[in-house]
């Protein structure tokens, strides 16, 4: 697309720079002959401009010599309607090009209800749902992301996906499509090729074996890519600057990846492990150079746990220092109990995010959530002594062995939190509390990835129990819904006859199901009904001597161990976090696990 | 203080305004421009633009002040390559005390890039020696009639488009609400083909803003 039809095309639409490019720190594009990558993201410019993966895979493409990576974002739902009204082809940012005419396309994958954008986007791009249907003058299509903890329910549109990180993997598969196409393989060559290298798994190829519905084995497991010495990781800094607001508009230092809690319902917990660290000085040079290379006024330290990372106080005075205090931290991911007042003193006093994630310290024993009453109890106070007003809770429903106890457990931190304001308070203003609940659901790679999603029927008695529960003066509930919650469940643990469910959700108008307004369980349901699936039977306890489809994904947590974690919760017994000492849960066989720095 | 001219050009043009400012301050900080922040309790950095141009329309002169005691050698020496695509700077001048440029503008001068009939031309030309121009356009989903002679310096009908000098500031009249509301006129536009050349200080005698000086003699 031209610039004059670029210029017609995005007058009339909400935001329009979101797609018309031009950012600040924007990688050379002159490279002449080199491999042209496309990076697709199912979701809008303001949230796959957010995604750290993205920003790194980007910048590390763009420095080899011999690749340039653009990018392509879901378009908002009025510039989707007139590119389908006027019968036009999304085209990459930077080039204007349609997907077609790059060498390869690959889609990051963050989230289940994502599923339907991907289709939105190879229906956009007018390129074949399924990989079988395309031949080889389509580019090679690929996936990765966090979803590939499951690849199956989308498996099929793809001609190879990457488990694991991609800096390990990306790289590879750049220089096998380019030796293929200076050698002119065909595709099935390319393939071959691409097999042999960690995490990527080819989905023709790789799956599980059924007898009589059943699945009773996998051609080959994939093992997933992990980066070996993550302090030495490649790492941007000159990252784009977007020219209209994004969803996370700050700079974003990673400390360290995987997590040492283990908390059993957590998928990011086990997938991202083993545990590595980069070095405070590491962090500290990083650091400053993001502050010098962007200017943002805003930098977040971001990880799973970022109160686990043990020399946190050091680095946040440095960066201090660093950013002549116009530059602002956020700290995303604290645990309860690694509430640094340190850090609290300074900041601004907004409000304050808690997880306690369940309401008795019975069931975050079975949650494996090492947190006690008496820590939250603990943070309260000093915080509200600090002068913090305003505190948010996050809870979930529908975890296993879940009682009423529970449900009042909760209830009774919000009225000991009201109380203890009333002793510790230090502001004027008045306390207010928000509630919030989700809905557990069971996750591959987590000691819960066979248990039961939640009935309908019992949700809703929860709900309603709940709600009358925190009917309290300044307290604000808000839920997660159930039908959301449902759709993720199914395809969490879906397998490959998803495929046809979302395609026919997709034509029968569904995008952007992550977005409360968009999303429309009737029209799930009868796309299901349609192609013959019972969506029920994936949200159904499983047994854990059966197989799922998706096992030959090889994360590096072990079966035995996640079944003796399954074990362990129903005895209501917590695992140690791994700092204290090594759990044997596998990961380490891909890679040292240490949080050293 | 510094006041500064840039161009704000496609892809730039798409920009919403505060992105635009958002994007300078980013620049700022990236190459050390020491900018003066207010003293209340939400401190905000002390830059000044003038009345920001409906998105998409494009502009060869856009101004801003900024509050910093770097001179304005040293600020361009800094400030190389730190814009987004379409931004350029055109020029940077010191200058004394804050001029309030969104206040003291009066004119602006615009090209249209746009194919008229000769009905058309007629039309428009007319207006130069007419008393009474009244648009009707629509604010709030409510239809208004304005007469705005008053606010339309000249009007030329080019080869290569259109070319119209209107005011602009406190008094301000867009473009595309003149375009679209002349009875009769049925001209097709996009506000993309709009480009603001220039904007003045003065009444009688104009003076484009970047030479304030000469004015405030």
């Amino acid at each position: 697309m031209n610039i004059v039809e670029r210029k017609r095309l995005y007058a009339t639409v909400s935001k329009p720079a979101r797609y018309t490019g031009g950012e600040f720190n924007l990688p050379d594009f002159s490279k002449s002959g080199a491999l042209r990558f496309c990076f697709c993201f199912p979701d809008t410019y303001e949230i796959g401009m957010s995604n750290l993966g993205l920003r790194i895979l980007y910048h590390m493409l763009n420095e080899r010599e011999d690749c340039m990576a653009e990018r392509c974002f879901m378009p908002w739902v009025d510039l989707y309607k007139k590119l389908k009204e006027s019968d036009m082809p999304i085209v990459a940012l930077e080039s204007g090009d349609e997907l077609k005419k790059f060498d390869v396309v690959g889609f990051s994958i963050q989230y289940e209800m994502a599923y339907t954008n991907v289709v939105a986007m190879f229906d956009l791009a007018k390129i074949p749902y399924y990989a079988k249907d395309r031949d080889e003058s389509y580019p090679l299509i690929i996936a990765g992301g966090p979803c590939m903890a499951n690849p199956e329910p989308f498996a099929d549109f793809f001609d190879a996906m990457t488990v694991g990180e991609g800096e390990e993997s990306m790289m590879q598969i750049v220089d096998v499509v380019k030796k293929g196409k200076a050698e002119n393989w065909p595709r099935e060559r390319v393939l071959d090729e691409l097999s042999l290298i960690q995490g990527v798994i080819i989905p023709s190829r790789d799956k599980a074996i059924y007898e009589d519905g059943k699945v009773v084995g996998f051609t080959r497991k994939v093992v997933k890519a992990v980066v070996q010495d993550f302090d030495k990781a490649y790492f941007p800094t000159k990252i784009l600057l977007p020219n209209t607001e994004i969803v996370h508009d700050r700079g974003v230092l990673e400390l360290y990846r995987g997590c040492s809690n283990g908390c059993r319902f957590c998928q990011a917990g086990f997938y991202y492990r083993p545990l590595r660290a980069r070095n405070l000085s590491t962090l500290c040079t990083f650091g400053e150079k993001l502050i010098k290379d962007t200017g943002y006024e805003e930098m977040s330290l971001s990880s799973l746990s970022t109160g686990d990372y043990p020399k946190l106080k050091e680095l946040i005075e440095y960066l201090k220092k660093a950013g002549e205090g116009k530059t602002r931290l956020s700290l995303p991911s604290m645990r309860v109990d690694s509430f640094e007042s340190v850090f609290a003193e300074e900041a601004r006093k907004s409000s304050l995010t808690f997880a306690p994630e369940a309401g008795t310290d019975r069931l975050r024993a079975v949650i494996n959530k090492n947190i006690t009453s008496e820590d939250i109890e603990k943070s309260m106070i000093s915080a509200f002594k600090l002068g913090y007003s305003s505190v948010k809770l996050y809870f979930m429903i529908g975890l296993p062995t879940e009682r009423e106890e529970d449900l009042d457990g909760i209830a009774d931190i919000v009225k000991q939190i009201i109380e203890l304001y009333k002793v510790h308070r230090t502001s004027g203003k008045n306390l207010s509390v928000t509630v919030s609940t989700s809905v557990f659901i069971p996750k591959p790679v987590t000691p819960f990835q066979w248990e039961g999603f939640i009935s309908r029927e019992e949700f809703d008695k929860k709900l309603v129990y709940l709600r009358e529960k925190l009917r309290l003066r300044g307290v604000h509930y808000n839920w997660h819904d159930y039908d959301t919650s449902y759709m993720e469940a199914v395809f969490a643990r879906g397998d490959r006859n998803l495929s046809k469910v979302i395609i026919d959700a997709y034509e029968s108008g569904q995008i952007f199901d992550s977005w409360s307004e968009f999303f429309r369980f009737d029209v799930w349901k009868a796309s299901a009904e349609k192609c013959g699936i019972n969506l029920d039977s994936y949200v159904k306890e499983r047994k854990v001597e059966d197989l799922m489809s998706f096992e030959y994904v090889d994360c590096g947590i072990n079966r035995e161990y996640l079944e003796r974690e399954r074990k362990l919760a129903y005895e209501e017994k917590n695992t140690k976090n791994c700092l204290q000492g090594c759990n044997a849960c596998g990961a380490n066989k891909l890679g040292r696990c240490s949080l050293c720095c | 203080m510094l006041l500064v001219k840039f161009k704000r050009r496609y892809p730039a043009s798409f920009m919403a305004h505060l992105d635009v400012l958002r994007s300078f301050l980013r620049g700022f900080t990236r190459v050390g421009i020491p900018v003066k922040r207010s003293e209340g309790f939400n401190p905000h950095f002390l830059v000044y633009f003038t009345q920001p141009l409906p998105l998409s329309v494009e502009s060869n002169a856009e101004y801003m002040c900024v509050e910093t005691d770097l001179s304005s050698e040293e600020f361009c020496q800094r400030f190389k390559d730190q814009t987004a695509k379409g931004i350029e700077i055109v020029a940077v001048k010191d200058i004394n005390k804050n001029p309030n440029i969104a206040g003291i503008v009066t004119y602006s001068d615009y090209c249209v890039n746009v194919t008229l009939s000769e009905e058309q031309k007629k039309i428009l030309e007319g207006i130069n020696s007419s008393d009474s121009v009244v648009i009707e356009y629509a604010q709030k989903d409510k239809l208004v009639q304005k007469e705005v002679r008053g606010l339309i310096k000249e009007i030329r009908c080019e080869d290569d488009g259109l070319f119209l000098r209107l005011a602009s500031g406190n008094n301000n009249l867009r473009v595309d609400r003149l375009l679209g509301g002349i009875k009769g006129l049925n001209l097709e536009f996009n506000l993309y083909d709009i480009v603001r050349e220039e904007q003045y200080v003065g009444e009688t005698n104009l003076i484009p803003l970047c030479d304030l000086e000469e004015y405030e003699k």
